[in-house]
């Protein structure tokens, strides 16, 4: 079956109602919704580090005095002394207190296009001058600039305001801007302050999944998850021998009519199923098919909102949980309010931080969290598989990484029941070390199928809504 | 996002980095006293800025001119090296240049080659065998205080350029739409202000006759200063 991802059109936001000249969308084009929210705008706690600029012209001053000592020439030390001035300057400079405002408009290019401009705009509000003020704007991580750069390092006055210009191409999903992070140094380069400032804006290109293979463990409550067997239902099953009892909203008058015969026409049934979307969001998970491109993590929590959409449009109760750094759990639920908290928790969560847990010194750039150990790992876990009742099925996202992503999946198997494991494949086959990992990610997926466990192989680059296609016709 | 698109950030930015490169060059001018020496000076410094420009071009096209640029420059900078080792008559002239020539051959291969770890330590070494050449200038042939004092504060500024081009690399990246010469610039005129001041001052201070000083109080003295900062970093 051809994909048939829906793609249906709205606009909200005042902002982008006005960039489009209150056009409405046209067909064929994603349904881009941007949410902005200048009271919802804020600023992280900052940290101040030492980058450590000068302590090489300390060992610089201490060579010239020794030489200098030892050669019993006062012209070295003057060297020295020309050192000492350049690592006592600093001490007269001003450590940066930056106090930024943002603001961010997002206007489509043209209406032929998937691609989105988007202006980010800081303006100093302190009273001070930032002389190296270093913006990195929070680009949603899926979405690639395709154009313009959505960086920039430049000095900033007092009022004076600097707007970075770039366009992004839009993606299927919800994209949810990252907090702008700010690096300010002072005029020495010696002190560096880290904050973030955050502006909620959201880009939306609706797709909807075609569908969501699901297992039939039912509540026996009336909803839309279709079971094999007939009963009640709108989807048509059979028409069957009409038995005493049947009601007679089920029989077919027309047949009777015709032919004054009784028959009773069968439904699918349809039922609500309760689902936890789990990501594995550990420190292997933050792995890339090339530098620069989305890690599996970010795929992951794409697929995530995604599953979540649809299924929640289908008023199915669903929940989010997900392993990493620390643990992420809500339970499952339906109704608007519980899908803005998991949509909320999806992009907000530290358990699913876009930006990897890594050890390296923060003076290299922004600083990260470290990734958690195996026992803590193993207690998340446990604080998963307790949340998931009997009924609840698992839809586990996650890159499989490594042998521990299989383990976790045969646990979840072994205590949950029925789990579907959806897989983005971020492995290529450029040098021999990435086909090994291709192979052994193939060598996981096949032992998860033989183990019963339906796996859908998704490459990100292309549709989920095929891949979750291709696994329902394997079912079938 | 591509391969080349994350290689920006892989780099240093390139104005920051052509200023610090020009400072150690002057440095090295500023060295060479003798015309022979100076000759053999900018026969290196075309083989090294070759070299320079070999890499960065070698990193975008692999083809057959930053091939020839990259084994040209290396003719050039080992003749070069060949001529300094054995071609000035002065022993002290061979000793004085050899380890800046080669401080700046490290200097700018740090600075050019497109992802390396050893970048800061490449850039460190480079500058360290440059102070070697001062030193030398000062300990074996008695160069004068106005261009050992202008020489070390031209390296601290060539080392602080450097430094900072490497940061904006690593965190703004390079890319040719992004902005990044508003921040250089004013960093370069803060260092440049620093390292004036910083002559005037020493110079300003070795005329008020400090050579009446005993050498052991002036060590003292400098000794102390240093611990002071160090302390008022803590």
């Amino acid at each position: 079956m051809a994909l048939t991802e829906d793609v249906r059109q709205s606009i909200q936001g005042s902002q982008l109602e006005s960039v489009l000249d209150g056009r409405p969308a046209i067909g064929g084009v994603p349904l881009i919704n941007q949410q902005s929210d200048p009271s919802h705008q804020s600023s992280s706690e900052t940290t101040v580090r030492s980058t450590g600029r000068w302590r090489g012209v300390v060992v610089l001053v201490l060579i010239s005095l020794a030489v200098g000592l030892l050669a019993a020439r006062p012209s070295l030390l003057l060297v020295a002394a020309v050192g000492v001035v350049f690592v006592a300057a600093p001490q007269f400079t001003r450590r940066p207190d930056p106090d930024l405002s943002i603001s961010r408009e997002l206007s489509r290019e043209s209406d032929a296009d998937d691609r989105m401009a988007v202006e980010t705009t800081l303006r100093n509000t302190g009273d001070r001058r930032l002389v190296d003020c270093r913006i990195i704007d929070g680009v949603p991580s899926l979405l690639s600039v395709t154009d313009g750069s959505a960086r920039c390092a430049t000095t900033l006055a007092p009022g004076e305001s600097v707007t970075l210009s770039y366009s992004v191409e839009v993606r299927p999903g919800r994209h949810r801007f990252q907090p702008t992070t700010i690096l300010c140094r002072d005029a020495s380069g010696a002190l560096e302050v880290e904050t973030t400032l955050s502006e909620p804006t959201e880009i939306t290109s609706a797709a909807r999944l075609p569908t969501v293979p699901l297992a039939v463990q039912d509540r026996h409550r009336s909803g839309p998850l279709s079971v094999d067997s007939s009963g009640e239902g709108i989807e048509f099953h059979s028409v069957e021998e009409y038995t005493p009892g049947d009601p007679p909203s089920r029989i077919d008058w027309r047949r009777f009519a015709r032919s004054r015969e009784l028959r009773s026409v069968s439904y699918h049934p349809e039922r609500i199923a309760e689902l936890l979307v789990c990501i594995d969001a550990r420190a292997s998970s933050y792995r890339a098919s090339n530098p620069g491109e989305p890690h599996a993590v970010a795929h992951s929590v794409e697929a995530a909102g995604r599953l979540a959409d649809t299924l929640f449009e289908s008023t199915h109760r669903v929940g989010l949980a997900a392993v990493g750094r620390e643990c992420c759990l809500l339970e499952p639920g339906r109704g608007t309010d519980h899908e803005a908290r998991f949509h909320q928790r999806l992009s907000t969560d530290p358990a699913l931080s876009l930006t990897p847990p890594s050890e390296r010194s923060p003076a290299s750039g922004p600083s990260r969290p470290e990734p958690a150990s195996q026992p803590d790992i193993d207690r998340q876990l446990s604080v998963v598989s307790e949340a998931v009742g009997s009924t609840t099925q698992l839809l586990l996202v996650t890159p499989l990484a490594d042998e521990a992503a299989v383990e976790i999946a045969t646990r979840f198997v072994s205590e949950c029941g029925a789990v579907t494991v959806i897989s983005p494949d971020v492995t290529n086959d450029r040098t021999d070390g990435q086909q090994v990992a291709r192979i052994e990610r193939a060598a996981r997926l096949t032992r998860l199928r033989r183990l019963g466990v339906p796996v859908v192989d998704w490459d990100p680059a292309e549709p989920l809504g095929s891949a979750l296609e291709s696994l329902e016709r394997r079912l079938q | 996002m591509t391969i080349a698109d994350a290689n920006q950030f892989n780099r240093p930015a390139v104005t920051s980095s052509g200023v610090a490169v020009v400072f150690a060059i002057g440095v090295l001018v500023l060295l060479a006293g003798s015309f022979v020496q100076r000759q053999l000076l900018f026969m290196s410094i075309v083989g090294i800025a070759l070299f320079g420009l070999g890499v960065r071009r070698y990193q975008q096209d692999r083809d057959s001119i930053s091939a020839g640029l990259l084994v040209g420059s290396g003719l050039i900078t080992a003749a070069s090296i060949w001529y300094i080792s054995t071609v000035p008559a002065e022993f002290t002239h061979r000793l004085e240049l050899l380890p800046g020539v080669i401080g700046l051959w490290l200097f700018v291969g740090a600075l050019s080659v497109q992802r390396t770890h050893w970048r800061r330590q490449l850039i460190d070494l480079g500058v360290g065998l440059v102070l070697v050449a001062i030193l030398v200038s000062g300990v074996l042939r008695g160069s004068s205080e106005l261009v050992l004092v202008i020489s070390a504060a031209g390296l601290i500024v060539a080392r602080d350029l450097a430094e900072n081009a490497v940061s904006l690399g690593t965190q703004i990246g390079t890319g040719e739409s992004t902005i990044t010469q508003p921040a250089e610039f004013r960093h370069l005129g803060y260092s440049v202000i620093v390292a004036g001041g910083a002559v005037v001052t020493v110079l300003g201070v070795s005329r008020f006759g400090i050579e009446e000083v005993p050498f052991v109080g002036l060590i003292a003295l400098l000794v102390a200063s240093v611990v002071l900062v160090l302390v008022a970093y803590q």
